[in-house]
């Protein structure tokens, strides 16, 4: 096997085919290429260009910066919740429910029957009955 | 022949350095840093060989001037990707051939006339030219027209411009023995119908 069908060396070049390409006009036309004015171009046109900078590559820099941030935050928040503890959180509950407690506080007043009594009464107030309905 | 890095005259000379070279190495890493002036080096080295790339595969010189421009940019652009522990060369190179094609898509869009017949209107010679001159370049233009369009580019790049298969493979991005199988029957089929001409068959 000769070098020419040995696919894993470069074989020598051959001198006389590149000889004939060149004559034949398969040559790049080198003189022809103002080599100055593209390299003039080239940096006239990269000076006014930033390297990289796309978003996804400013974020994905800041991005474990961003995530310990978050479990940071996190820890706090846990820490916090934990000392303040379960019963400071009681008044908050009831001052969301601020009628409920008031009518409890009310019916515990009263005997049972008399507190349903006025309950059910209370609860077919309604337009019927404002009518002569019922 | 210009070869692609240094810009020698030497067929038989790589136009790559084989290693990362370190001023090229540190070129590269202050335009990573935002050195743009420093691409300056990257342009001069390589630009001659990013022509003769986009030479053939377009065929026309203002064409190709065109392409190495537009390659030189986008290498910039993307020059944060680049690892510069390896070759600048071959993922330059690369870039070029895409923009190549890119370039030709849209030029095939904008005129029918075949890459070839532009190709090959601008060799036409000339008055002053013999007719021995002549009669060979109409046979090289024609046995190059009659191969396959890998084939052709494989053994212009490799006995004009002065790249090596390696260089060749990675521009294509084909396998280094893919390429040297082209060359070798490139080479057959130019010797066989250039064999008029100075004996070049066997």
């Amino acid at each position: 096997m000769n070098d020419e069908t040995r696919w894993d060396i470069d074989p020598p070049r051959d001198e006389a085919l590149g000889h004939l390409l060149h004559e034949g006009g398969a040559a790049m036309p080198v003189s022809a290429v103002n080599w100055s004015r593209i390299r003039r171009e080239v940096m006239r046109r990269v000076a006014g260009q930033a390297v990289g900078g796309d978003w996804w590559e400013f974020v994905a820099g800041w991005g474990r910066v961003a995530v310990a941030a978050s479990v940071a935050a996190m820890l706090v928040s846990v820490l916090l919740l934990w000392r303040a503890g379960s019963s400071s959180l009681e008044p908050l509950a009831a001052a969301a429910v601020p009628e409920s407690i008031a009518i409890a506080r009310v019916a515990t007043d009263y005997p049972v029957e008399t507190a349903f009594a006025s309950l059910v009464r209370t609860e077919h107030h309604d337009e019927f009955t404002t009518w002569g309905v019922r | 022949m210009v070869s692609a890095a240094e810009g020698e005259d030497s067929p038989h000379t790589a136009p790559v350095p084989k290693p990362p070279d370190p001023d090229e190495a540190a070129a590269i890493v202050r335009v990573q840093q935002g050195h743009t002036d420093s691409f300056e080096l990257l342009v001069e080295r390589y630009m001659r060989g990013a022509f003769a790339v986009a030479y053939r595969l377009l065929g026309q010189r203002q064409d190709a001037e065109d392409v190495v421009q537009e390659a030189m940019l986008a290498a910039l652009t993307n020059i944060r990707t680049f690892d510069t522990s390896r070759r600048f060369g071959p993922w330059f190179y690369r870039i070029v051939v895409t923009r190549g094609l890119n370039f030709r898509k849209s030029r095939a869009r904008r005129q029918t006339e075949s890459i070839d017949r532009d190709e090959f209107a601008t060799r036409a010679p000339g008055p002053g030219v013999d007719m021995e001159r002549a009669a060979l370049r109409d046979a090289v233009t024609t046995a190059l027209a009659r191969l396959p369009e890998r084939q052709r580019m494989v053994v212009q790049l490799y006995e004009l411009d002065g790249f090596s298969g390696a260089e060749i493979a990675a521009m294509l991005g084909i396998p280094a023995g893919t390429v040297r199988w082209h060359l070798h029957e490139a080479r057959r089929t130019l010797r066989g119908m250039l064999a008029q001409f100075q004996g070049v068959a066997g």
